[in-house]
């Protein structure tokens, strides 16, 4: 439908004129459209409900293995999530603090309702930016090419219409959602809130091709009926830095006051229970049809497909501090209700257990992301972006990624400027992202380390260093930020060259600094980086022999330490990602004609004919592509050139 | 463009053959390697950068690790951008032998060349736009069907073989690496298994599978290339008898004239299933004749390119001429045989037994071809070379391609730094990169994708969720 035929309609009327319409606040929505609207751009943001803006329908956790990373590259581009869960964690831990650098994560618990009033204040706050409750029911598309259609706004459910120049469509798990519990199945979006309907009609009407996911959520415990005597507690922990930047730039840590989180084993009893009521699982049974995530299988899943284990563990977490709901994560489930009762008080210390919400799994619409560029626009419907759950990604976290290069390049669209892409050498969001839009997923996708080949660089202290000037050049990060940011990097170089350049002797200090570090005691002068490379030796260890050490903060001492502990493996991963970039910045024409290309096999001309990649190394990922067509392509591409050379 | 190599003419047998390498400093690199004797300019005292382009030298090639002299060769230069590659390259003319030219390859493996992917001279030259544009697709054909040899020649039922056989260990070695990454992404999580010795162990099985496959390229190159076996000796020592014995037809004239054969005589053959090349030369003395003087050098080159010598010792030889001709050729190798053992034993054979086994030659026996005694002495002597060839290879499975072998010890240097990483405690994270790219070398045999597997692996072995 175009704008015209949307006006046309019965009772509808022009509601308003914005350069970039975001439709849905989820994580990935809020960060659209806060990026646009921080670029200047005149930014409205729908949302079924406003007081479920943000919200964390499941964990009440931000943070983790590889999201935590995510969460940072988001702040350092300029995003809010990181500021927003540093206002709002009533528990903090650095995951993985023994193995590496590469992969130290941090993983927070939040107050949940919290988050969702401050990122609604936020954003209320922020210039340029309207918030609407409304329910979206189309997308305005004029047709501009052959079969392809362009941007021209947005329609309501009660006839509003919104002339946009660019869209940004979030819609979560909320497309045409379902609820499941055993038997039972309501129309319904998660944590009984409003579903959205006719949107994924809308997208499916210019040919967007229109998937189904499953996902599902635990129940949530009150707890003044759980016994945490019988529970392993787990405590918060201090000295790891908060998400945002400028928090820890500024010197802000870490509140003292953490709430416990608890973990306890299920019983022979949950099993049974489980077993006794496998007929009764909408999963065995076929009613759920969606595809559900392998990383996050329900409990039912747990025991049936890992016969051999006989106990699974179960993590107890706060909701938020006014609060006494506890969230039961590793117990997911879409049995029924009256089954989920008794599954839960078969928990040590939950015998009792009076259950707040209960658990359920949901399908819901999404978009086959292979349709999209790496800007996250869709190649049928131009102007149109997607972010988060949409596009067949799973996590608060991989949603805010999405959503702030969608709404970097919402904005960037709206003035008629280039795209910006992040690449899988500069962060998560990069592998993230091309991985939906070139591999694609048939499973919520969700973000893990071992996804990022050059994840020794992309790091959790490092990601101010990869995206800040990008974060700069966009006009997300003012100067101010822009300049402190460069100075610390001024000072990390200026401390790895002293201690490079610092050459020490043999010294009774320096015996007494080997000897508790378990290492040889150096025959000459040795210098302080050679000191802190060798293993079991820190830079905070080697003070007594560092007389002239200047006052530097934490994340400066970090940097350095890792630099030098790492460098040969970080000078190799360097190596193989200036390879990687050559590929990336062989441009592929769009009106390339592959099925005209000698040399190619079949199955390469039509995977590449459908996919359309933008350059060599987008095409080199596309399963069925092999090395040799990468080759005969390249040879095609710079025969076009004339032969110039590269 | 990072260098690469490979030989230009093709495998198997032929007088001369030539390796060319392309890149930025490829002169500079293998000068490392590389005396240069005399340029055509008529300097003595070069190296190979001195060279202009267009240039050639006659040189020695060494073995820098062994220290010791591959072969003389003529090296030309071709400076950028103009060769045929458009960037700085050489061209190693070396003798045909098959031993040499794998050397001369292992040794530039060695500098950092590697082998050049299918077609990539071609494709190089055409980037570099050293060919005309209407070659474009007669460059994309030769991609398309180097790669489908490829193919083909992975599809025979060796390669299957060897394929499986790498795969197994890929397979432990992805299990080994979801391990540390079940730690890295589920800390929290009960499965997570903090076992490191079971990691180390599985590094260090994987380590010695693919040691094995690439000791047994050894085999692998007999076979392909075949196995050349010199037959040496003084004048009239029999030697185009023996020949002749192993033709079944008279491939070479015998005479009792000393020096009848002036030229080499090759005669290809299968000994238990190993393919062999026996090469005839002229008797090795002091000689004013001009012609028979060519045979001797040629003789030389040809024990120098052998895999194995057969050194053969008349009854009437006398020990000086005999332990002198010997002395130059790589000990080894050589295999002595007494022949005509039925017109008696030679007179000095304890002492030149004695004398050359200082000189570390171990095999001795004798024989008489023309009454057939003990003639099946040489195919178990072939045999054994083979065997003793594949050292370590205990897998029955033989690499046969330059290429997978460099992989594979490529792969197996990175797995011995990944234990090296385990056990001084760098990180887990440090660690799996360093079998990633272990894996992404044997991947290039399989043709696996770490990344496309890994994730299979965590979610197939464990049972993790929210």
């Amino acid at each position: 439908m175009n704008i015209e035929q949307a006006l046309s309609e019965e009772y509808a009327y022009l509601a308003g004129e914005y350069d970039v319409a975001v439709v849905g606040a989820g994580h990935a929505g809020c960060e659209a459209a806060h990026a646009c609207a921080a670029m200047g751009l005149k930014t409205i943001l729908f949302t079924l409900h406003l007081d479920s803006l943000a919200n964390l329908p499941c964990n009440p956790s931000i943070g983790g293995t590889a999201k935590g990373q995510i969460v940072r590259e988001v702040d350092a581009l300029g995003g809010v999530m990181g500021k927003v869960a540093d206002e709002c964690l009533i528990q903090m831990r650095m995951l993985n603090r023994t193995k590496g650098p590469a992969v130290h994560s941090p993983r927070a618990q939040m107050d949940r309702s919290k988050y969702s009033v401050t990122m609604k204040g936020l954003l209320e706050g922020t210039e340029g930016l309207d918030i609407r409750q409304a329910h979206v029911t189309a997308v305005l598309a004029k047709e501009s090419a052959d079969g392809i259609f362009a941007v021209e706004g947005v329609m309501t459910e009660s006839r509003a219409v919104y002339k946009a120049k660019a869209a940004v469509v979030c819609s979560g798990t909320y497309m045409e959602s379902r609820t499941i519990r055993g038997e039972v199945i309501i129309s319904s979006g998660p944590d009984g809130l409003p579903r959205s309907e006719g949107l994924s009609a809308s997208l499916a009407g210019y040919g967007i091709p229109i998937l189904r996911f499953k996902t599902g959520t635990p129940v949530r415990v009150n707890s003044g009926s759980i016994d945490f005597t019988k529970m392993q507690r787990q405590e918060g922990e201090h000295d790891v830095p908060l998400f945002s930047f400028d928090n820890e730039m500024n010197g802000r840590t870490v509140p003292a006051d953490q709430s416990p989180c608890y973990s306890v084993w299920t019983t022979d009893e949950t099993r049974e229970v489980i077993h006794d009521n496998m007929d009764r699982s909408p999963l065995y049974s076929g009613i759920i049809k969606g595809t559900g995530p392998r990383y996050c299988p329900s409990i039912e899943d747990k025991f049936v497909k890992f016969k051999d284990k006989t106990r699974h563990q179960i993590f107890i977490e706060p909701m938020g501090r006014n609060t006494k709901e506890m969230y039961l994560q590793g117990f997911s489930t879409s049995l029924p209700e009256d089954v989920q009762v008794k599954m839960v008080r078969s928990l040590p210390g939950l015998e009792k257990a009076v259950i707040q919400r209960s658990a359920y799994a949901i399908e819901y619409d999404l978009i086959e992301p292979t349709t999209l560029k790496p800007s996250l626009e869709s190649k049928i419907v131009s102007g149109l972006f997607t972010a988060g759950q949409i596009n067949g990604s799973s996590g608060y976290e991989e949603a805010a990624g999405q959503g702030i290069i969608a709404g970097i390049n919402a904005g960037r669209y709206a003035k008629g400027e280039d795209a910006v892409i992040i690449d899988r050498s500069q962060g998560y969001i990069g592998v993230l992202i091309d991985d939906l839009v070139t591999k694609g997923t048939n499973e919520p996708y969700r973000m893990m380390t071992s996804r990022a080949e050059y994840r020794l660089f992309l790091r959790y202290d490092n990601a101010d260093l990869r995206l800040t000037p990008t974060g700069h050049d966009v006009g997300l990060i003012d100067d101010e930020r822009y300049g402190r940011f460069l100075r610390k990097y001024d000072s990390v170089k200026e401390e790895y060259d002293r201690l490079s350049g610092t050459y020490i002797g043999p010294s009774d200090e320096l015996a007494a600094v080997m000897a508790e570090a378990d290492s040889v005691m150096p025959s000459s002068g040795v210098s302080l980086a050679d000191l802190i490379r060798r293993p079991g030796v820190s830079y905070a260890m080697i003070a007594p022999v560092d007389k002239d050490r200047p006052a530097l903060t934490e994340d400066v001492i970090r940097a350095v330490e890792t630099d030098i502990k790492y460098e040969g493996y970080l000078k190799l991963e360097k190596e193989k990602i200036d390879r990687f970039k050559k590929l990336e910045k062989k441009i592929i024409p769009a009106d390339t004609d592959y099925q005209g290309i000698t040399g190619l096999r079949l199955e390469a001309r039509q995977k590449l004919d459908k996919m359309r990649p933008v350059n060599v190394g987008q095409a080199s990922r596309i399963s069925g592509v092999s090395p040799a067509d990468i080759s005969v392509l390249l040879v095609y591409l710079d025969s076009r050139k004339g032969g110039s050379g590269v | 463009m990072e260098p690469f190599c490979a030989l230009s003419t093709p495998a198997g047998l032929s007088g001369v053959a030539v390796i060319r390498a392309s890149g930025d400093g490829v002169a500079s690199i293998v000068s490392r390697t590389v005396k240069v004797l005399r340029t055509t300019g008529g300097r003595t005292d070069a190296a190979l950068t001195d060279l202009k382009g267009y240039e050639s030298c006659y040189g020695r090639i060494f073995d820098p690790a062994a220290g010791r002299s591959i072969d003389d060769v003529v090296i030309t230069f071709f400076e950028a951008p103009h060769s045929y590659t458009g960037e700085e390259m050489i061209e190693i003319s070396c003798h045909g032998g098959s031993a040499v030219r794998q050397e001369i390859l292992r040794v530039m493996y060695d500098l950092g060349i590697r082998p050049a992917q299918p077609g990539e001279f071609t494709k190089t030259a055409f980037i570099n736009g050293k060919l005309d544009l209407t070659e474009a697709e007669a460059v994309m054909n030769v991609i398309a069907a180097d790669s489908s040899r490829a193919l083909e020649a992975s599809n025979t039922q060796l390669m299957g073989k060897l394929c499986r056989k790498i795969t197994e260990v890929e397979d432990q070695l992805y299990g080994a690496l979801s391990l540390i990454e079940m730690m890295i992404e589920f800390p929290e999580h009960d499965d997570t298994p903090e076992n490191a010795d079971r990691i180390t162990g599985i590094l260090k099985d994987a380590r010695r599978s693919f040691y094995e496959l690439h000791k047994s390229f050894a085999q692998g190159r007999l076979l392909t290339d075949r196995m050349k076996v010199a037959i040496l000796g003084l004048p009239n020592s029999g030697k185009s008898t023996l020949l002749n014995y192993l033709a079944g037809f008279d491939r070479a004239i015998v005479t009792d004239v000393p020096g009848t054969t002036r030229d080499t005589l090759e005669f290809n053959t299968e000994v238990e299933g190993i393919p062999v090349t026996f090469v005839d030369t002229a008797g090795i003395r002091q000689t004013d004749d001009e012609i028979e003087a060519m045979g001797v050098r040629l003789s030389w080159i040809a024990a120098k390119e052998a895999d194995l010598v057969l050194y053969l010792v008349s009854p009437e030889a006398s020990c000086k001429e005999v332990c002198d001709a010997v002395r130059g050729i790589e000990p080894g190798k050589v295999r002595v045989l007494f022949t005509k053992s039925d017109e008696g034993e030679n007179p000095a054979a304890d002492e030149i037994t004695e004398i050359l086994k200082e000189e570390g030659i171990t095999d001795f026996s004798s024989v008489s071809v023309r009454e057939r005694i003990n003639t099946e002495v040489i195919s178990k002597l072939v045999s054994e070379a083979y065997d003793s060839a594949g050292g370590l290879n205990s897998s029955d499975i033989t690499v046969l391609s330059s290429r997978h072998d460099v992989l594979l010890k490529s792969a197996c240097g990175k797995l011995d730094e990944a234990v090296a990483v385990l056990e001084g405690g760098l990180g887990e994270d440090v660690c799996s990169q360093v079998i990633r790219s272990a894996l992404d070398d044997s991947g290039q045999i399989t043709g696996r994708v770490v990344s496309d597997e890994l994730v299979d692996t965590i979610f197939s072995k464990f049972c993790i969720g929210k």
